[in-house]
């Protein structure tokens, strides 16, 4: 459609030049239908001058299209600005210079810190307060209104830097708008500069748009049409088009401001801080001092020339790249943790060095583990190594304050990360915004999780399960597709820390995070890094705290001092442990699936716990790359590799793919991806499964490593497990710290047992298990469990001595496990306990700051069961307690009533609901005595079971045994793994241990009833086991549910009474 | 005395549902809960229930009829159960949210005992649609237990009635729920459990509500918690002289006005008809309908509409009695303009909607409406008149457009302004894209448009 009638003289057409100096990027979260990307792509198209991104408050959006530019080398000039509204009035303002950048990002600091999470809070006299003499601004006038006292104060504050926009919309409104502002341009002698508002880069979004619109009023489209835009206009119109409805000299000033405007985003200048550098040393000599320190303490004095060397190479990488005060920054916030005692472990590319070793922030030896610092570091990239540094996570907090008391607030803040729509919330908020019923809805995913969970899942719920026209259909998953991946607002990462020498608001606006007194920049980690940025991630980890709380108890209760660095590495009971899958409460591998990977990789030696880590994730899943690895490993397939050239990326996982690194550096050898390319592929593994931009990459290295003739099949794995690393990326880097954690929480675990349970029951919530399975496995393994006592337990869970348990400690539960006691109360009731122990209830109401609640609470946890009888009776007399009130406190001595004693069933169920876990009689081994369960086999005799049949049996040795059978307990576990569609995992717990059950699509659809609703079954179905390892699993066949059985059984039980 | 209480497990459910027969599944949720407040038998033989975790049940059902919870609706279903049991008990009361009590001792010699009684509320329940049970008691609190917990006791026997209020467990006495937790976690589960502790312990630590409670279980002569109003409004008068002339009614008719207002205002109610019953003196009957568009409770109003009514109205013989019946209720919606004391015009809007209504039947008034929509032809058209109405910033459009758009040869037009564009409606199946255009022919203006493919059309006329 061509445009007429608004056509005004001058169209001498001598130069079309525009500048677009208004247009926002979907980073104005829900205002805005466009990445920064495609608007910076299609201006360059279109042949714009410039095009600057003026997204509301926020420079949020900028980097990434200066990286678009950059990368694709756009013939453009990207102008940062931002938008504010005050008032009701709409202000552009653009950075002139690198001063005018940094006006803008401490304006924008300003108004977001004085307003919660996401707001911001825009006056005009801050444009006055904070300096803006940098900064051109571009007003739009509202469209009623008197707008005379703000262009008086904006054409003082901005004198000759201030100019009118106008944004023909070609809307009902538009003729009175333009003759509005050409009023104004005469009245007040300013220029006028036309605009399209652009809040879109093509009209083909305004769908979106409208989308966005209701989303953000969260009400359906039809109710909301009001505030949707008449018509497209806002996008990024032709050069033609522009000439049409704009005067030319309207559009000349487009040119002329954005000549005006210099600024570069590459030029903004990081100063690493020099804080942590003692005066009269360059970070260079300081590094090389404080390594010197370190491997004498490591090495001790006898050093071989080769180790030397190593670290001799490592700190000329590392001054190569400019590094040191960033290695320097992360040893003094480790120094710092060290001085006060929290545990820390560092991982991460730059980690896996000498340097790092030497210096402390890695309990991690390179050299045993042929970890090579520069294959970490690649030579094409300019951005600062990655070190994070996992912290117990109880003590997080207090690096987090030292750093802000070191570096200030001025200085220090933490990385934003961009929340963006995912496949599911897309769809509920495209749903909504359509008029769909989001319980609807909500029933239909649920459904589909359950019963069809292919991979279109989503696809299939549109087209059938709302009762939607095709063209509804249509719309939809247009939608659907376009809103992926917009952002929706911005999060605090979880530790990503950026430490500046100067003020960090100079280089980035600061906004706040939801959490009181946190801070974040505008800016995720992909833009830091793209800006070379230095990060620190500060990270939390439970298994931190539990290891050092174990460490304390071996200290205290075992008398043996033992610290990190002095466990034995090649301990053979620790790898037998881990061999046989004995691996409840250690780190990373002991979920079910690390779990049934155990027995058949069968680590013996560190590095095969850093693959262990690694494998069992979704990349070597999806990239078919497990199998290959097992049967190598065991020899029972030849280790060849697809090209000779490819033998030193992959020997040392037998030739098989296994790591996020070995993959880009496998299309860097098979595929001729230079330095940048590889890095680009990095970054870019998140979105490597959309069409779209990323299709170069995935194309060129599909082409590249075929014309180098690698089969297509090889070629399409590798693609696979590229998609597999953007679900869940898991490098080499990081799997060896995860490693070394998961070997020490082993080791602790094998010669520790009650005291590692008892630091991994003080560290809850963390970790795949309950406290419940803990304190099983550690009963299984011999350790005695005494109840939680008034008289004898503290807050925490502790070690008692005891003979005839494992380890000669005996576990006692600790009084944080009763639940509704506080820790307040707790501490006091400790404070007050006499020496030898309470003897009356009465005693307890004297105690202050326990209230009734606590006593009740310590009732109902069977705590009381020494000084007043059983728990309903102790419940009976804690209410009628009055704590602290002695006027009634002799009010009713005389109740003589006495309640019947709770059952066994009673118990149970108390314990679990007060406790979160029993330590009576397990409820199945309960219903067996009484004949009320079949007598089934029990977890504890599968596996002998299937050995037996493996010896008895004939036929080909390599098929998996098979036994029929019948099992029964407890579901305490569902999963559907997103690795393994069509399969539920469900882990029956009896009074012996786990039975692993295998559910088919077919059997899980069928059972669904009881698989959802029912807690105690019994179930038929095949025992499995391969010939080669310890593996047993039940393939389940038939359920059937038992709940009502309990009920009977409480019912019986109680008669027996 | 005797009382018979009416549960409704599912009114909320069934009032939600009403009118959907089809086989399927029906759960009512409420927004912002995890759990399933009601549902039906499919749902249940599926092995949904209540409180169950709505992702569970999601699970459980292929497909289903979702309904969120409206306490408004069950309200009034309510209401409407309390209606149709009227004549079933001297006294009803509501027990929000789904109970009725009804007084039943002083029935029983009109039923003919307390069996036809009972037969006959059921037989009229079961035209209702909605699922219930009941159960008489001695006591209000007693049938209430009892009806809620489906034992459905028909008797006058107090002992049979204990007996069944001891296999009640702790959780079906409605006790307040701390207190029940607490009961539960001495082992105490059932009523004779409770019924056995001594009610001054209770008391110590419960508190005196929980003994108030249980002493009024058992024990006789509780008046209900709450009477009601009864659900209609009808009022007789009969003259002590012979009205010759309809404007000779309106005396009486005042007066019942006025006790119709004290009714409805109390209730908290507007009403939207009126039907006025004229007995004559011969014997016949005259009925008339007076409806009111907007509602309302105030006498004047209704005052002033009657007067126009019986200005045209000519009697065909001298009236002796008049009833007033007052039906069609709804609840008041408080609008601004009685706080901005501006009511009148909006007053007289509605009243002269009001008459002519009456005077040209309800499909023969339209209203004008203007709505929201980029589309000209779907912002603007014609509603019922009962409508309810949308407020507009008026666009430079002309008032009136032509039925259908007409395609025409732009070139004897002269295009004077424009183009408007106008891009939208993709969201109800018919996406729009044109260029308007004010255009000049023959001194006369007019609203033309271009599509996309190049083809003009004429829309509209400015007059």
């Amino acid at each position: 459609m061509t445009d007429s009638g608004f056509s005004m003289a001058n169209s001498s057409e001598t130069d079309l030049g525009f500048a677009e100096l208004h247009c926002l990027s979907n980073f104005s979260f829900l205002r805005a239908a466009s990445h920064p990307q495609e608007l910076i792509r299609r201006a360059s198209e279109l042949g714009y001058r410039a095009l600057a991104v003026t997204d509301e408050c926020s420079v949020a959006g900028v980097v990434r299209a200066w990286r678009e530019r950059k990368d694709n080398e756009l013939d453009i000039k990207l102008i940062v600005g931002s938008e504010f509204l005050v008032d009701g009035h709409t202000l552009v303002l653009l950075a002139r210079n690198n001063e005018g950048y940094r006006q803008l990002c401490q304006l924008i600091t300003r108004m977001r810190r004085r307003a919660e999470k996401g707001q911001y809070d825009a006056r005009l006299h801050d444009f006055q307060q904070t300096s803006t003499s940098d900064c051109l601004c571009l007003y739009l006038p509202p469209r009623h209104g008197d707008v005379r006292a703000t262009l008086q104060h904006l054409c003082h504050q901005f004198e000759k830097r201030l100019w009118l926009l106008a944004d023909n919309s070609l809307d009902n409104d538009a003729p009175r708008l333009r003759e509005r502002v050409e009023q104004l341009a005469e009245d007040y002698q300013l220029p006028i500069v036309a605009s399209s508002h652009v809040q879109m880069h093509i009209p083909e979004r305004k769908k979106l748009h409208d989308c966005l619109t209701a989303i953000r009023a969260n009400q359906p489209i039809e109710a909301i049409r009001h505030q949707l835009k008449p018509n497209a206009e806002n996008h990024l119109r032709s050069l033609k088009k522009l000439a049409h409805i704009f005067p030319a000299d309207w559009l000349h000033n487009s040119v002329h401001i954005a000549d005006q405007c210099q600024f570069e985003l590459d030029s903004i200048r990081y100063r690493y801080p020099k804080d942590v550098l003692p005066g009269q040393y360059s970070a260079g000599e300081y590094l090389r001092l404080l390594v010197k320190q370190g491997v004498q303490r490591r090495f001790g004095s006898q050093v071989e020339a080769e180790l030397w060397k190593r670290i001799d190479t490592e700190l000329a990488l590392i001054k190569l790249k400019g590094f040191e005060h960033y290695f320097l920054t992360v040893y003094d916030i480790v120094r710092f943790a060290r001085s006060r005692g929290i545990l820390c472990q560092g991982r991460g590319s730059g980690a896996n060095s000498v340097v790092c070793y030497v210096l402390g922030i890695t309990e991690v030896n390179p050299r045993e583990a042929s970890l090579l610092f520069e294959r970490f570091i690649s030579e094409g990239r300019k951005d600062p190594p990655d070190i994070d540094v996992d912290f117990e996570h109880e003590r997080r907090e207090e690096i987090i304050q030292y750093l802000y008391e070191k570096y200030g607030r001025k200085r220090a803040a933490l990385a934003a990360t961009v929340i963006t729509y995912r496949r599911k919330s897309a769809l509920r908020d495209v749903a909504k915004a359509l008029g769909i019923q989001v319980d609807l809805l909500d029933q239909k995913i649920a459904n589909y999780g359950w019963r069809y969970r292919s991979k279109d899942w989503i696809d299939e719920i549109i087209n059938d399960g709302l009762g939607l026209s095709a063209y509804q259909i249509d719309i939809f998953k247009t939608l659907l597709k376009e809103i992926s991946s917009f952002p929706r607002h911005l999060s605090q990462h979880v530790g990503g820390f950026v430490i500046t020498e100067g003020v960090v608001a100079d280089l980035v606006p600061i906004e706040n995070a939801s959490m009181a007194d946190r801070t974040v920049i505008q800016w995720d980690k992909d833009d830091l890094e793209s800006l070379s940025l230095m990060k620190v991630d500060i990270l939390a980890l439970g298994m931190l705290s539990a290891v050092r709380k174990s460490l304390d108890l071996i200290r205290d209760f075992h008398q043996q001092p033992i610290q990190i660095q002095d466990i034995d590495r090649d301990d053979a009971d620790v790898f037998r442990m881990i061999q046989k899958a004995d691996t409840v409460g250690v780190f990373q591998i002991e979920s079910r699936a690390q779990m049934s990977m155990l027995p058949r990789l069968k680590p013996h030696c560190y590095y095969d716990l850093v693959v262990q880590v690694a494998i069992v994730r979704p990349g070597p899943i999806h990239g078919d790359m497990v199998h290959p690895y097992l049967l190598r490993r065991e020899g029972k397939e030849p280790v060849v590799y697809p090209k000779p050239e490819l033998k030193e990326v992959l020997e040392r996982t037998y030739g098989v793919p296994i790591f996020q690194e070995q993959v880009i550096k496998l299309a860097m050898v098979a595929a001729d991806f230079n330095g940048t390319e590889a890095d680009e592929l990095r970054r870019s593994m998140a979105s490597w499964k959309k069409t779209g931009h990323m299709s170069h990459l995935h194309a060129k290295l599909s082409e590249k490593m075929l014309a180098n003739g690698y089969p297509q099949d090889y070629i399409d794995r590798i693609n696979r497990q590229i998609e597999g690393f953007g679900e869940y990326g898991f490098p080499e880097s990081h799997a060896a710290g995860f490693a070394l954690i998961a070997y020490v929480s082993s080791w602790l675990k094998c010669h520790y047992p009650a005291a590692f349970c008892c630091a991994l029951l003080n560290s809850l919530p963390m970790g795949f298990y309950s406290a419940s399975q803990l304190v099983q496995d550690v009963q299984r393994h011999g350790v005695k469990v005494r109840p939680v006592d008034i008289n004898h337990s503290d807050w925490d869970s502790t070690l008692e001595p005891d003979n005839t348990s494992t380890g000669d400690a005996a576990l006692r539960l600790g009084l944080r496990r009763v639940k509704g006691l506080s820790e307040q109360a707790a501490i006091s009731l400790l404070l007050y306990r006499p020496a030898d122990g309470f003897q009356s209830l009465r005693q307890l109401e004297k105690i202050p700051g326990l209230h009734k609640g606590d006593i009740e609470a310590l009732a109902s946890a069977d705590a009381l069961a020494g000084i007043a009888g059983h728990r309903f009776q102790a419940r009976w007399q804690a209410a009628a307690m009055h704590p602290q009130n002695d006027l009634l406190s002799d009010a009713f001595d005389n109740d003589d009533t006495a309640l019947p004693a709770p059952d066994d069933y009673d118990n149970l169920v108390e314990d679990q609901d007060s406790v979160g876990l029993s330590l009576r009689t397990h409820l199945v081994r309960l219903l067996r005595e009484r004949d009320m369960l079949p007598d089934t086999p029990t977890a504890d005799q599968l596996l002998a079971l299937a050995n037996e049949a493996q010896r008895q049996r004939r036929g080909n040795p390599d098929d998996k045994i098979k036994v029929p059978i019948v099992v029964s307990g407890l579901i305490t576990n569902r999963q559907m793994p997103k690795t393994a569609t069509g399969v539920t995992f469900v882990t029956l717990e009896d009074h012996t241990g786990n039975i692993n059950l295998i559910v088919w699509l077919p059997v899980a659809q069928k059972y669904m009833k009881i698989l959802t609703t029912e807690k105690l079954v019994v179930v038929r179905g095949v025992l499995e086991k391969s010939p080669d390892n310890d593996v047993v699993h039940v393939i389940a066949e038939e359920f059937k549910g038992y709940s009502e059985l309990v009920a009977d059984f409480k019912q019986g039980s109680r008669n027996y009474h | 005395m005797l009382w018979l209480y009416l549960h409704f497990p599912r009114l909320a459910l069934e009032a939600g549902f009403l009118g959907d027969q089809r086989p399927l599944p029906q759960l009512l949720l409420q927004p912002g809960q995890h759990t399933v407040l009601q549902c039906n038998d499919y749902a249940r033989d599926a092995g949904v229930r209540e409180g169950m975790n709505k992702k569970t049940a999601f699970c459980l059902l292929a497909d289903c009829a979702l309904a969120e919870y409206d306490p408004h609706s069950e309200q009034q279903a309510l209401q409407q159960l309390a209606l149709q049991c009227y004549r079933h008990a001297a006294q009803i009361s509501l027990q929000p949210p789904s109970g009725l009590l009804l007084e039943a001792g002083s029935m029983l010699g009109v039923f003919g005992g307390l069996q036809p009684y009972w037969e006959s509320t059921r037989t009229h329940l079961q035209y209702s649609g909605f699922t219930w049970s009941m159960s008489c008691g001695a006591t209000p609190a007693m049938a209430r237990l009892l009806a809620q917990a489906g034992i459905e006791l028909c008797t006058q026997n107090r002992t049979i009635m204990l007996q069944a209020l001891d296999t009640l467990t702790v959780e079906q006495l409605d006790l307040d729920k701390t207190i029940q937790t607490k009961l539960m976690a001495m082992g105490i589960q059932t009523y004779p459990q409770l019924k056995a502790l001594p009610r001054q312990e209770l008391g110590f630590r419960f508190g005196a509500a929980l003994v108030t409670q249980l002493d009024r279980l058992e024990q006789d002569n509780q008046p209900p918690e709450q009477f009601v109003l009864p659900p209609r409004f009808q009022q007789t008068i009969h003259l002590n002289y012979e009205a010759e002339h309809a404007r000779g009614l309106l005396f009486p008719l005042k007066r019942m006005l006025l006790t119709l207002e004290s009714y409805l205002q109390s209730r908290q109610l507007l009403c939207e008809k009126l039907l006025i019953k004229l007995e004559h003196r011969d014997g016949r009957a005259s009925l008339m309908t007076v409806p009111s568009v907007q509602g309302s409770d105030r006498q004047s109003d209704w005052l002033a509409l009657l007067d126009t009514y019986l200005e045209q109205m000519t009697l065909i013989d001298p009236v002796t009695a008049v009833t007033l019946r007052a039906k069609d209720f709804r609840t008041r919606q408080h609008d601004s303009h009685d706080f901005l004391g501006d009511r009148f015009p909006q007053a007289d809007a509605n009243r002269m909607l009001s008459l002519l209504l009456a005077r040209l039947g309800e499909p023969n008034v339209r209203k004008l409406s203007v709505q929201h929509d980029p589309r000209p032809e779907v912002a603007t058209g014609l509603i019922d008149a009962q409508q309810s109405r949308h407020t507009l910033n008026p666009k430079h459009w002309p008032s009136m457009l032509w039925p259908q758009p007409k395609p025409i040869d732009i070139r004897p037009y002269r295009i004077l302004s424009g183009p408007e564009r106008i891009d939208g409606g993709w969201w109800d199946a018919a996406p729009t894209r044109r260029d308007y255009y004010v255009a000049e022919r023959a001194q006369a203006s007019f609203w033309v448009f271009r599509r996309d493919d190049g083809q003009w059309f004429l829309h509209g006329e400015f007059l």
